[in-house]
Protein backbone atom coordinates (compact mmCIF):
# COMPACT_ATOMS: atom_id res chain seq x y z
CA UNK A 1 0.00 0.00 0.00
CA UNK A 2 1.00 3.61 -0.55
CA UNK A 3 -0.03 6.62 1.55
CA UNK A 4 0.48 10.18 0.29
CA UNK A 5 1.05 12.73 3.06
CA UNK A 6 0.22 16.24 1.84
CA UNK A 7 1.04 19.14 4.13
CA UNK A 8 3.15 22.26 3.58
CA UNK A 9 4.64 21.74 7.04
CA UNK A 10 7.66 19.41 6.96
CA UNK A 11 7.26 19.12 10.73
CA UNK A 12 3.68 17.83 10.37
CA UNK A 13 4.65 15.47 7.55
CA UNK A 14 7.33 14.08 9.85
CA UNK A 15 4.81 13.44 12.63
CA UNK A 16 2.46 11.69 10.20
CA UNK A 17 5.31 9.75 8.63
CA UNK A 18 6.38 8.37 12.03
CA UNK A 19 2.80 7.58 12.94
CA UNK A 20 2.19 5.63 9.73
CA UNK A 21 5.57 3.85 9.92
CA UNK A 22 4.86 2.74 13.51
CA UNK A 23 1.42 1.36 12.67
CA UNK A 24 2.03 0.05 9.15
CA UNK A 25 5.77 -0.57 8.62
CA UNK A 26 5.18 -1.99 5.13
CA UNK A 27 3.31 1.03 3.78
CA UNK A 28 5.23 3.08 1.22
CA UNK A 29 5.10 6.74 2.22
CA UNK A 30 4.92 9.46 -0.41
CA UNK A 31 5.08 13.16 0.43
CA UNK A 32 3.78 16.38 -1.11
CA UNK A 33 4.29 19.91 0.24
CA UNK A 34 1.48 21.51 -1.75
CA UNK A 35 -1.70 20.77 -3.65
CA UNK A 36 -0.12 20.74 -7.12
CA UNK A 37 2.41 18.09 -6.14
CA UNK A 38 -0.34 16.11 -4.42
CA UNK A 39 -2.36 15.91 -7.63
CA UNK A 40 0.72 15.06 -9.73
CA UNK A 41 1.77 12.27 -7.35
CA UNK A 42 -1.80 10.95 -7.17
CA UNK A 43 -1.95 10.73 -10.97
CA UNK A 44 1.43 8.98 -11.34
CA UNK A 45 1.78 6.88 -8.17
CA UNK A 46 -1.87 6.03 -7.40
CA UNK A 47 -1.67 6.03 -3.58
CA UNK A 48 -4.29 4.07 -1.65
CA UNK A 49 -4.82 6.97 0.76
CA UNK A 50 -4.15 10.70 0.84
CA UNK A 51 -3.86 12.55 4.14
CA UNK A 52 -4.55 16.13 3.09
CA UNK A 53 -3.99 19.51 4.75
CA UNK A 54 -6.39 22.30 3.75
CA UNK A 55 -4.44 25.59 3.87
CA UNK A 56 -1.32 25.38 1.72
CA UNK A 57 0.54 27.65 -0.68
CA UNK A 58 -0.66 27.33 -4.29
CA UNK A 59 -3.46 24.83 -4.67
CA UNK A 60 -5.22 24.40 -1.33
CA UNK A 61 -6.79 21.24 0.02
CA UNK A 62 -10.23 22.24 -1.20
CA UNK A 63 -8.85 22.68 -4.76
CA UNK A 64 -7.28 19.23 -4.56
CA UNK A 65 -10.62 17.75 -3.50
CA UNK A 66 -12.37 19.51 -6.36
CA UNK A 67 -9.98 17.85 -8.82
CA UNK A 68 -9.52 14.36 -7.41
CA UNK A 69 -11.95 14.02 -4.48
CA UNK A 70 -14.22 11.70 -6.42
CA UNK A 71 -11.37 9.38 -7.49
CA UNK A 72 -9.05 9.37 -4.48
CA UNK A 73 -9.47 8.14 -0.91
CA UNK A 74 -8.83 11.29 1.08
CA UNK A 75 -8.82 12.04 4.80
CA UNK A 76 -8.43 15.73 5.62
CA UNK A 77 -6.19 16.73 8.54
CA UNK A 78 -6.45 20.45 9.20
CA UNK A 79 -6.33 23.06 11.95
CA UNK A 80 -9.33 24.81 10.40
CA UNK A 81 -12.24 23.31 12.25
CA UNK A 82 -15.15 25.41 11.09
CA UNK A 83 -18.31 23.56 10.12
CA UNK A 84 -18.57 25.04 6.64
CA UNK A 85 -15.11 23.86 5.59
CA UNK A 86 -15.69 20.40 7.05
CA UNK A 87 -18.96 20.09 5.13
CA UNK A 88 -17.40 21.40 1.90
CA UNK A 89 -14.57 18.87 2.19
CA UNK A 90 -16.97 15.99 2.79
CA UNK A 91 -19.23 17.13 -0.06
CA UNK A 92 -16.19 16.99 -2.35
CA UNK A 93 -15.40 13.41 -1.39
CA UNK A 94 -13.27 13.55 1.78
CA UNK A 95 -13.94 10.41 3.80
CA UNK A 96 -13.29 12.09 7.14
CA UNK A 97 -11.99 15.34 8.64
CA UNK A 98 -9.53 15.27 11.55
CA UNK A 99 -8.72 18.45 13.46
CA UNK A 100 -5.17 19.43 14.34
CA UNK A 101 -3.85 18.92 16.92
CA UNK A 102 -4.85 15.29 16.74
CA UNK A 103 -4.72 12.29 18.96
CA UNK A 104 -2.60 9.66 17.18
CA UNK A 105 -5.21 7.00 17.91
CA UNK A 106 -7.84 9.07 16.10
CA UNK A 107 -5.69 9.10 12.97
CA UNK A 108 -4.93 5.38 13.00
CA UNK A 109 -8.53 4.39 13.74
CA UNK A 110 -9.77 6.63 10.91
CA UNK A 111 -7.28 5.10 8.46
CA UNK A 112 -8.35 1.60 9.52
CA UNK A 113 -12.02 2.44 9.05
CA UNK A 114 -11.57 4.21 5.73
CA UNK A 115 -9.37 1.50 4.20
CA UNK A 116 -11.00 -1.44 5.98
CA UNK A 117 -7.64 -2.71 7.27
CA UNK B 1 -24.89 40.09 16.23
CA UNK B 2 -23.77 42.95 18.50
CA UNK B 3 -20.12 42.60 19.41
CA UNK B 4 -20.24 44.05 22.90
CA UNK B 5 -17.28 44.20 25.34
CA UNK B 6 -18.81 41.18 27.11
CA UNK B 7 -18.87 39.19 23.85
CA UNK B 8 -15.24 40.16 23.19
CA UNK B 9 -14.19 39.15 26.70
CA UNK B 10 -15.94 35.79 26.42
CA UNK B 11 -14.36 35.23 23.01
CA UNK B 12 -10.90 36.04 24.42
CA UNK B 13 -11.34 33.54 27.25
CA UNK B 14 -12.67 30.81 24.99
CA UNK B 15 -10.03 31.49 22.34
CA UNK B 16 -7.27 31.30 24.96
CA UNK B 17 -8.67 28.01 26.24
CA UNK B 18 -8.73 26.61 22.70
CA UNK B 19 -5.13 27.69 22.12
CA UNK B 20 -4.02 26.35 25.50
CA UNK B 21 -5.67 22.95 24.95
CA UNK B 22 -4.09 22.75 21.50
CA UNK B 23 -0.57 23.51 22.78
CA UNK B 24 -1.00 21.03 25.64
CA UNK B 25 -1.93 18.35 23.13
CA UNK B 26 0.99 19.23 20.84
CA UNK B 27 3.56 19.17 23.65
CA UNK B 28 1.97 16.52 25.89
CA UNK B 29 2.66 18.91 28.77
CA UNK B 30 0.53 20.95 31.10
CA UNK B 31 -0.07 24.42 29.68
CA UNK B 32 -1.52 27.31 31.64
CA UNK B 33 -3.03 30.52 30.34
CA UNK B 34 -0.87 33.22 31.98
CA UNK B 35 -2.60 36.12 30.21
CA UNK B 36 -5.82 36.34 28.26
CA UNK B 37 -7.32 39.67 27.33
CA UNK B 38 -8.76 41.71 24.52
CA UNK B 39 -8.12 45.42 24.23
CA UNK B 40 -8.57 48.25 21.80
CA UNK B 41 -5.06 49.67 21.63
CA UNK B 42 -3.31 52.58 20.00
CA UNK B 43 -0.19 51.79 17.97
CA UNK B 44 2.02 52.82 20.86
CA UNK B 45 -0.11 50.62 23.12
CA UNK B 46 0.47 47.68 20.78
CA UNK B 47 4.21 48.29 20.81
CA UNK B 48 4.11 48.23 24.61
CA UNK B 49 2.10 44.98 24.70
CA UNK B 50 4.28 43.07 22.25
CA UNK B 51 7.35 44.51 23.94
CA UNK B 52 9.15 45.40 20.70
CA UNK B 53 10.63 42.11 19.51
CA UNK B 54 14.34 42.08 18.66
CA UNK B 55 16.87 39.57 17.33
CA UNK B 56 16.47 37.61 20.57
CA UNK B 57 12.90 36.77 19.63
CA UNK B 58 11.36 34.30 17.22
CA UNK B 59 8.33 35.79 15.46
CA UNK B 60 5.88 33.97 13.20
CA UNK B 61 2.93 35.63 11.50
CA UNK B 62 -0.08 34.81 9.45
CA UNK B 63 -2.74 36.86 7.74
CA UNK B 64 -6.36 36.53 8.88
CA UNK B 65 -7.95 35.65 5.55
CA UNK B 66 -11.67 35.79 6.06
CA UNK B 67 -14.00 37.57 8.41
CA UNK B 68 -12.32 40.64 9.90
CA UNK B 69 -8.96 41.69 8.36
CA UNK B 70 -5.97 41.29 10.60
CA UNK B 71 -3.01 39.14 11.52
CA UNK B 72 -1.90 36.51 13.99
CA UNK B 73 1.55 36.76 15.59
CA UNK B 74 3.45 34.18 17.61
CA UNK B 75 6.22 35.60 19.76
CA UNK B 76 8.84 33.67 21.70
CA UNK B 77 12.11 34.44 23.39
CA UNK B 78 14.70 32.70 21.20
CA UNK B 79 15.95 30.31 23.90
CA UNK B 80 12.38 29.42 24.88
CA UNK B 81 11.55 28.87 21.20
CA UNK B 82 14.41 26.37 20.96
CA UNK B 83 13.07 24.62 24.09
CA UNK B 84 9.61 24.52 22.49
CA UNK B 85 11.13 22.79 19.45
CA UNK B 86 12.64 20.17 21.78
CA UNK B 87 9.20 19.60 23.24
CA UNK B 88 7.46 19.39 19.88
CA UNK B 89 10.00 16.99 18.44
CA UNK B 90 10.14 14.84 21.57
CA UNK B 91 13.81 15.68 22.21
CA UNK B 92 15.37 16.14 25.68
CA UNK B 93 15.58 19.78 26.86
CA UNK B 94 18.68 21.53 25.48
CA UNK B 95 18.93 19.44 22.30
CA UNK B 96 18.07 22.21 19.83
CA UNK B 97 20.68 24.97 19.52
CA UNK B 98 19.79 26.43 16.12
CA UNK B 99 16.58 27.32 14.36
CA UNK B 100 17.03 24.92 11.42
CA UNK B 101 14.45 24.16 8.71
CA UNK B 102 12.59 21.56 10.78
CA UNK B 103 12.58 23.88 13.80
CA UNK B 104 11.19 26.72 11.69
CA UNK B 105 8.53 24.38 10.37
CA UNK B 106 7.61 23.34 13.94
CA UNK B 107 7.26 26.98 15.05
CA UNK B 108 5.10 27.85 12.02
CA UNK B 109 2.89 24.81 12.58
CA UNK B 110 2.51 25.82 16.22
CA UNK B 111 1.19 29.21 15.10
CA UNK B 112 -1.07 27.48 12.57
CA UNK B 113 -2.59 25.15 15.12
CA UNK B 114 -2.94 27.39 18.17
CA UNK B 115 -4.12 30.46 16.24
CA UNK B 116 -6.71 28.37 14.41
CA UNK B 117 -7.84 26.91 17.74
CA UNK B 118 -8.22 30.47 19.04
CA UNK B 119 -9.86 31.75 15.88
CA UNK B 120 -12.30 28.82 15.74
CA UNK B 121 -13.60 30.03 19.12
CA UNK B 122 -13.79 33.66 17.95
CA UNK B 123 -15.58 32.52 14.81
CA UNK B 124 -18.22 30.72 16.86
CA UNK B 125 -18.69 33.69 19.21
CA UNK B 126 -18.84 36.27 16.42
CA UNK B 127 -20.95 34.02 14.18
CA UNK B 128 -18.70 34.57 11.16
CA UNK B 129 -16.26 32.49 9.13
CA UNK B 130 -12.66 33.26 9.99
CA UNK B 131 -9.43 31.60 8.97
CA UNK B 132 -5.73 32.21 8.64
CA UNK B 133 -3.29 31.88 5.77
CA UNK B 134 -0.07 29.86 5.65
CA UNK B 135 2.27 31.02 8.48
CA UNK B 136 5.75 32.43 7.93
CA UNK B 137 8.64 33.61 10.08
CA UNK B 138 9.56 37.28 10.19
CA UNK B 139 12.27 39.39 11.74
CA UNK B 140 11.96 42.08 14.37
CA UNK B 141 12.65 44.57 11.58
CA UNK B 142 9.51 43.38 9.74
CA UNK B 143 7.45 43.99 12.89
CA UNK B 144 8.79 47.55 13.12
CA UNK B 145 8.03 48.05 9.40
CA UNK B 146 4.48 46.78 9.93
CA UNK B 147 3.92 49.29 12.72
CA UNK B 148 5.31 52.12 10.57
CA UNK B 149 3.09 51.03 7.66
CA UNK B 150 -0.06 51.03 9.81
CA UNK B 151 0.87 54.50 11.15
CA UNK B 152 1.36 55.82 7.61
CA UNK B 153 -1.80 54.26 6.17
CA UNK B 154 -4.21 54.79 9.05
CA UNK B 155 -2.56 57.59 11.04
CA UNK B 156 -0.86 57.57 14.42
CA UNK B 157 -4.22 57.65 16.17
CA UNK B 158 -5.54 54.48 14.62
CA UNK B 159 -6.64 51.73 16.96
CA UNK B 160 -6.27 47.97 16.79
CA UNK B 161 -8.27 45.22 18.50
CA UNK B 162 -5.74 42.90 20.08
CA UNK B 163 -6.46 39.46 21.54
CA UNK B 164 -3.42 38.70 23.70
CA UNK B 165 -2.83 35.19 25.00
CA UNK B 166 0.28 34.14 26.87
CA UNK B 167 0.60 30.40 27.34
CA UNK B 168 3.14 28.86 29.69
CA UNK B 169 4.37 25.32 29.26
CA UNK B 170 5.23 24.13 32.74
CA UNK B 171 7.59 21.57 34.24
CA UNK B 172 11.30 21.88 33.51
CA UNK B 173 10.70 23.62 30.20
CA UNK B 174 9.12 26.92 31.34
CA UNK B 175 8.33 28.16 27.85
CA UNK B 176 6.17 31.25 27.37
CA UNK B 177 4.34 31.45 24.06
CA UNK B 178 2.76 34.79 23.13
CA UNK B 179 -0.14 34.66 20.68
CA UNK B 180 -1.50 37.97 19.40
CA UNK B 181 -4.50 38.11 17.11
CA UNK B 182 -4.68 41.69 15.89
CA UNK B 183 -7.54 43.12 13.87
CA UNK B 184 -6.68 46.13 11.73
CA UNK B 185 -7.18 46.54 7.95
CA UNK B 186 -3.83 48.30 7.37
CA UNK B 187 -1.94 45.58 9.21
CA UNK B 188 -3.68 42.94 7.08
CA UNK B 189 -2.73 44.97 3.99
CA UNK B 190 0.93 45.08 5.09
CA UNK B 191 1.01 41.32 5.61
CA UNK B 192 -0.54 40.78 2.18
CA UNK B 193 2.05 43.08 0.55
CA UNK B 194 4.88 41.34 2.37
CA UNK B 195 3.68 37.99 0.98
CA UNK B 196 3.66 39.35 -2.57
Amino acid sequence: MKFLLTDDSAFMRNILKNLVAESWPDVEILEAGNGNDCIDIFRTQHPDLILLDMIMPGKEGIDVLEEIGSEATVVVISAVGQEEMINDAKDLGAKDFINKPFDKGRVTSTIKTVLGI
Amino acid sequence: MDITPEVLETAAQQGAKGASDALAMMTSKQVIVSTSRVEELSLSGLVEVINTPDENNIVAYSQVLTGVPGAALLLLERQEGLKLIDLLTGSPPGTTHELDDMGQSAIKETLNIISNSHINALSADFEMDMGIDVPNLITALNVAEAIDYVAEESGENTTLYVFETILTVEEQYQVNVGLYIIFNPSLAQFIKKMKE
